[in-house]
């Protein structure tokens, strides 16, 4: 067993490495940087374009950026109002909680992370078997410490793209939003970084599954893409569908998809997080065990 | 004798097409085995089983007396030069050595000697902090070697090893190969058989995913029981000569050019053999360029293999 650790911490320390080193890495390290930059660069705009439109209108001295939106989320009636718009009390709340920048940060990284996280992860394992790397490594070490050095390598690229991204968007609003409160911005959106990279933990597992079942890198890529889509598309029509009697199965479908956990985590209360780390642990470890299946007995 | 590698009728199909049928061969530990055969034949098939790369249909595999390959009960004992595989390119020569070195069972605080003396081995100390991408084919290769002799392996599996080196490094390399004689056994296969024979100690040879002969080499090719003398073509009386020594089976090539000697050596030396032949052709006027015992690997793997052998086996 403590072989098993010794190769697995080698193994994933050098994916890690060999990860970042390589131009995939590099791509996309860009992509989330661009797609938390663009989006929080987006809504200050938006929001000093507001700002300014209310400034003239109530003919006040110009308000400093981003303190409208600060204020916004303090006030009684705004709050009653998101609590109707939203329809659930606690939900609404704990988005109330978080710092609105750090909403809109969530939010984007919700939405990219699931995609940038497939499009790293797929062709990982299919790229070396398709090239042949892997021969080197596997009549060293065992299959199963190989797989599970991908999914901490891939993991840990994940997180470092998204404290990247997280990093950068808090630096942009801070530049852009001067009336930002910085210490509860920066709290929300770490607070955000690691809900989202939690979230990507089955994307990054169903990705590497399928990295075992396909053997060229670029059709491991499109049925990533495909699997984003999907999964997308199946925890919209389990949140429509399920209800009674055999709408009942549409409850199991939501179960089976990392969104059908996601509003578990947009919540501030413990007992629903740790409802949805526990499914998504599930799922992960699921998805890389149908993966591991074929790997297992493939030939190489 | 103790067996390094047995293969027991294994059996591999790729989809409708085997690659191995039956497939029984035994490598004696400390042997250096040269495993030849065509293209298609099974060769990278039957190390690839070895290695634990791919699964056989049927049969058992034996490796180092501890059954079929498994990274954890041969941790560090097997490695492996595949053919047609690539290293990773983004890795400099240093962390990918340092990496299989580790995973190879070579003590942590051994590593980084380990890894600096198989870089020498290689002359690639240059090139320690160039990323694999950067180096040109040939070197890419030598690092491929470097990693199989990381450690203390005893059984070292090597498929077309000398692929792509320059003439120096190929004779460098197979230096490396000769030096690990008696340390482990090496299994070499190769459609290079001047260097198999210069190199090997035992033989496989495997044409249609099956076993045509296995044994020491000197017997395949008749080392001890066979001469060869290189003439200058003179007309000479086969006949008579060979009424004078009726336990000798001589053969003369068309061009007569090429006299083979078969003799039974526990009756003649090669000595005497020599004594007879050699004052029959020089009476007769005969110009001998070479005498030579034995075969040539590629004569008799030639001889031995019809040339319309068909390949790949299908089922």
């Amino acid at each position: 067993m403590s072989r098993f650790f010794f190769q697995l911490t080698v193994l994933s320390r050098f994916e890690i490495a060999d990860s970042i080193r390589s131009r995939r890495a590099a791509a996309v390290f860009a992509l989330y940087l661009a797609a938390a930059l663009l989006g929080i660069n987006a809504f200050a705009t938006a929001l000093q374009r507001l700002e300014l439109q209310l400034a003239e209108l109530l003919q006040t001295g110009p308000l400093q950026p981003g303190a409208l939106a600060d204020s916004l989320w303090k006030s009684a009636r705004f709050r009653q109002m998101i609590v109707a718009l939203v329809g659930d009390r606690q939900t609404a709340l704990s988005l109330l909680e978080i710092p609105p920048i750090a909403l809109l940060y969530g939010f984007l990284a919700f939405f990219y992370t699931p995609f940038f996280a497939l499009l790293s992860s797929t062709p990982r394992v299919s790229t070396e078997v398709y090239s042949g790397s892997c021969r080197f490594l596997l009549f060293r070490t065992s299959r199963s410490a190989w797989i599970l050095s991908k999914f901490i390598g891939q993991s840990a690229l994940v997180f470092l793209a998204l404290a990247l991204s997280a990093a950068a968007a808090w630096t942009l609003a801070r530049f852009r939003l001067a009336g930002m409160n910085p210490t509860s911005a920066a709290w929300g959106i770490a607070l955000m970084t690691g809900k989202a990279w939690l979230f990507s933990l089955p994307f990054v597992a169903l990705g590497l599954a399928i990295s075992q079942w396909v053997r060229s890198p670029n059709t491991a890529q499109a049925a990533g893409f495909l699997a984003w889509i999907g999964s997308g598309a199946l925890a919209w029509f389990a949140k429509r569908y399920a209800g009674e009697g055999p709408r009942i199965a549409w409850e199991a479908v939501a179960l089976a998809v990392p969104q059908g956990f996601q509003l578990d985590l947009w919540r501030m209360e413990l007992a629903p997080f740790l409802h949805a780390a526990f499914w998504l642990t599930v799922l992960s470890s699921a998805y890389l065990a149908a993966g591991y299946a074929r790997f297992a007995r493939s030939d190489l | 004798m103790k067996s390094a590698l047995v293969f027991d009728q294994v059996t591999k199909s790729y989809g409708s097409r085997r690659a191995l049928d039956s497939l029984s061969f035994a490598i004696p530990a400390g042997s250096l085995c040269g495993l030849i055969g065509s293209n298609g034949a099974g060769k990278t098939t039957a190390l690839s089983l070895a290695a634990g790369l791919l699964s056989p249909d049927h049969g058992q595999l034996d490796v180092l007396e501890n059954g079929p390959f498994d990274p954890d009960r041969h941790a560090g004992k097997v490695s492996l030069l595949p053919q047609d595989s690539q290293l990773p390119p983004e890795a400099t020569v240093w962390e990918l050595l340092r990496l299989y070195a580790l995973l190879q069972n070579v003590p942590q605080h051994k590593v980084d000697a380990t890894v600096r003396h198989a870089i020498q081995t290689v002359h690639l100390d240059d090139r320690l902090h160039s990323p694999i991408r950067t180096l040109s084919h040939g070197m890419r290769r030598r690092v491929m070697i470097a990693q199989a002799f990381l450690g203390n392996p005893t059984l070292v599996l090597l498929d077309e090893p000398l692929n792509g080196l320059d003439p120096r490094e190929a004779a460098s390399t197979r230096e490396l190969f000769a030096s690990w004689k008696g340390r482990a056994t090496l299994v070499i296969s190769s459609h290079v058989l001047s260097e198999l024979e210069r190199l090997c100690d035992f033989l496989v040879i495997i044409e249609n995913g099956r076993t045509l002969h296995q044994g020491p080499l000197s017997d395949w090719l008749g080392r001890g029981a066979l001469l060869l003398y290189a003439l200058d073509g003179t007309p000479f009386d086969l006949e008579s000569l060979q009424s004078e020594a009726p336990d000798i089976a001589m053969t003369l090539s068309a061009d007569r050019r090429l006299l083979k000697c078969r003799y039974n050596a526990t009756r003649l030396d090669a000595a005497a053999l020599n004594r007879l032949i050699l004052q029959r052709l020089l009476q007769a006027g005969v110009g001998i360029h070479a005498v030579q015992p034995g075969d040539t690997l590629e004569s008799s793997y030639l001889a031995a293999v019809p040339s319309n052998t068909p390949n790949p086996v299908s089922s």
